[in-house]
């Protein structure tokens, strides 16, 4: 089996205008989703992550608040995925609730040795 | 009871919105409403990043109203410079938590006793913050446009801080004089019939019934504490009309009331509905609706004499209300009492009192048509069907009210 970072980019305004009833929705439907992975054995782990974090840079080790993108967007969570491939990963990605509310998903494959071996 | 009338959900945070806007308001009290908005919306946002499937706290309401809690104070910390929210912080914080207490209707009567705000703004503010609506959702639900909305929460938020501040109201142990009473009784009865006739597009259900479901439990907590005569016929328009909730859709098309199969009907509602039913000492307008809706609903067979009392019954209530919904109810029934020129007469002066192309209006009218001009009648319908949004509805319409020309 390969791993899949499965990245969670959200859109803050329009999550922070969400309706309580959609927030129901979008919360459910993660639920059920990320249920549905577990029971196919897909799911390994994933959290949300805070909207504010650190970055440090360069070789001083200078450190900064965040935020520290300009974007809209920011990674709101992730999950990591075992599966076969990267196409049964795009399969199940594209059920991600995520996109529910103008969020996108993006796939990241762990990279491992036997890949280059 | 049914147990269609109460699907098992998860955690509804629509309907916990209510609760914990109004516990919040019960501990800070009154200033603070636009905080206290902000910070259930972060909690509810934050619960969503940190609940999962293997985790979630063991009292989600519980944890929801903490972290709704703690942004407040920490709102008030930045918007003053620590010196309030420790006044907050010193007292006991989870005393409404342990006292569980649903202070929804205590808030809901702290509106209703405002002085210079209208009923509609009430109302308004209600759904949004009792109720958990977005104003998308009211928008789609009262047909008022946005900004109108937007404006009027607004105007009942400035008005909230100004009574509250000059009379130091205490949620808590806030009561109702009649008066009040009878506004509490206005606001739950039109957010009963928001929920009964949803015509949102975006969902598939005609009736929003959570909806009908808090506003029965409000009512019924309304009796309990003031024991007044017109809350208990109010309560019997709710359950008789939402005895009918499982008779109204079979196999996915609705069903008109004379239509109905009776037999679904919940009749622990229906019973209750006529035990709720009170003569009152002086004519009360929810003792006239609620004798009107069981009249409906225990008479299977309507003859003339029956469509009489009901007119009757009509003409009673708009003795004492004014409302264009009423006439044309009264319109209907005086068509079928053979006095169709009449009933035709007094709607083209309703007509004047609603907005253009209102669809109740049009059906009403295209129903009483029918007989002498069925390509008018035909030419309402379709209109209608024009104007709305809901599939379900644009179906009932074309298959069971056009006229076969």
């Amino acid at each position: 089996m390969k791993q899949f970072l499965l990245l969670l980019h959200e859109d803050i305004q329009k999550m922070s205008e969400l309706s309580p009833k959609e927030m129901q929705e979008i919360a459910n439907a993660h639920m059920s989703w990320a249920n549905k992975l577990a029971e196919a054995g897909h799911l390994i782990s994933g959290d949300g992550l805070h909207e504010k974090g650190v970055l440090i840079t360069g070789k001083d080790s200078v450190v900064k608040d965040g935020p520290y993108l300009e974007s809209k967007e920011i990674i709101g969570g992730y999950y990591l995925l075992q599966a076969d491939d990267l196409q049964t990963v795009v399969e199940l990605a594209k059920e991600c609730p995520t996109h529910l509310f103008g969020g996108t998903t993006e796939i990241r494959p762990i990279m491992e040795m036997e890949d280059y071996e | 009871m049914n147990n269609d009338l109460f699907p098992k959900s998860e955690i509804n945070y629509r309907a916990l919105f209510g609760k914990l806007f109004s516990g919040l308001l019960g501990q800070f009290g009154a200033n603070y409403v636009s905080e206290i908005e902000d910070a259930i919306q972060n909690s509810f946002l934050k619960s969503l990043k940190i609940w999962n499937v293997n985790r979630t706290p063991n009292n989600n309401e519980n944890w929801l109203f903490i972290v709704a809690r703690n942004d407040v104070l920490n709102q008030l910390k930045a918007k003053y410079n620590q010196s309030n929210s420790e006044l907050f912080e010193s007292s006991d914080g989870n005393q409404v938590l342990e006292n569980d207490k649903d202070l929804r209707l205590q808030t809901i009567i702290l509106i209703a006793s405002l002085a210079i705000i209208s009923t509609q703004a009430k109302t308004t503010f209600i759904l949004k913050n009792i109720f958990g609506l977005s104003i998308d959702e009211i928008h789609d639900c009262t047909l008022l446009n946005r900004e109108t909305i937007y404006k009027s929460i607004n105007r009942t938020k400035k008005s909230i801080l100004q009574e509250c501040e000059l009379k130091q109201t205490d949620i808590q142990t806030i009561s109702a004089n009649q008066a009040t009473i009878s506004i509490v009784e206005e606001i739950l009865y039109a957010v009963f019939n928001i929920g009964f006739d949803s015509f949102n597009d975006k969902i598939e259900e005609i009736i929003n019934r959570d909806l009908c479901l808090e506003t029965i439990s409000l009512a019924k907590l309304l009796f309990k504490t003031y024991n007044s005569e017109s809350t208990s016929n109010l309560l019997a328009i709710f359950c008789l009309h939402t005895a009918r909730i499982p008779a109204k859709i079979e196999n996915g098309k609705l069903i008109s009331f004379f239509y109905q199969n009776r037999k679904k009907w919940n009749q622990e509602l229906f019973q209750l509905g006529l035990q709720f039913l009170k003569k009152p000492k002086s004519t009360d307008k929810f003792y006239i609706e609620a004798l009107i809706v069981s009249k409906y609903m225990t008479v299977e067979n309507f003859t003339e004499n029956d469509w009489k009392e009901i007119v009757n019954l009509y003409e009673i209530l708009q003795q004492i209300s004014s409302s264009p919904i009423i006439k044309l109810n009264y319109c209907y029934g005086l068509s079928k009492v053979g006095k169709t020129e009449l009933a035709l007469k007094i709607l083209s002066e309703v007509e004047k009192e609603l907005p253009n192309e209102h669809t109740y209006f049009n059906l009403v009218k295209a129903n009483i048509i029918g007989e002498v001009n069925p390509i008018e009648s035909n030419s309402l319908i379709a209109t209608t069907i024009d104007n709305l949004n809901q599939k379900i509805r644009k179906e009932y319409l074309l298959e069971n009210e056009l006229i076969h020309l």
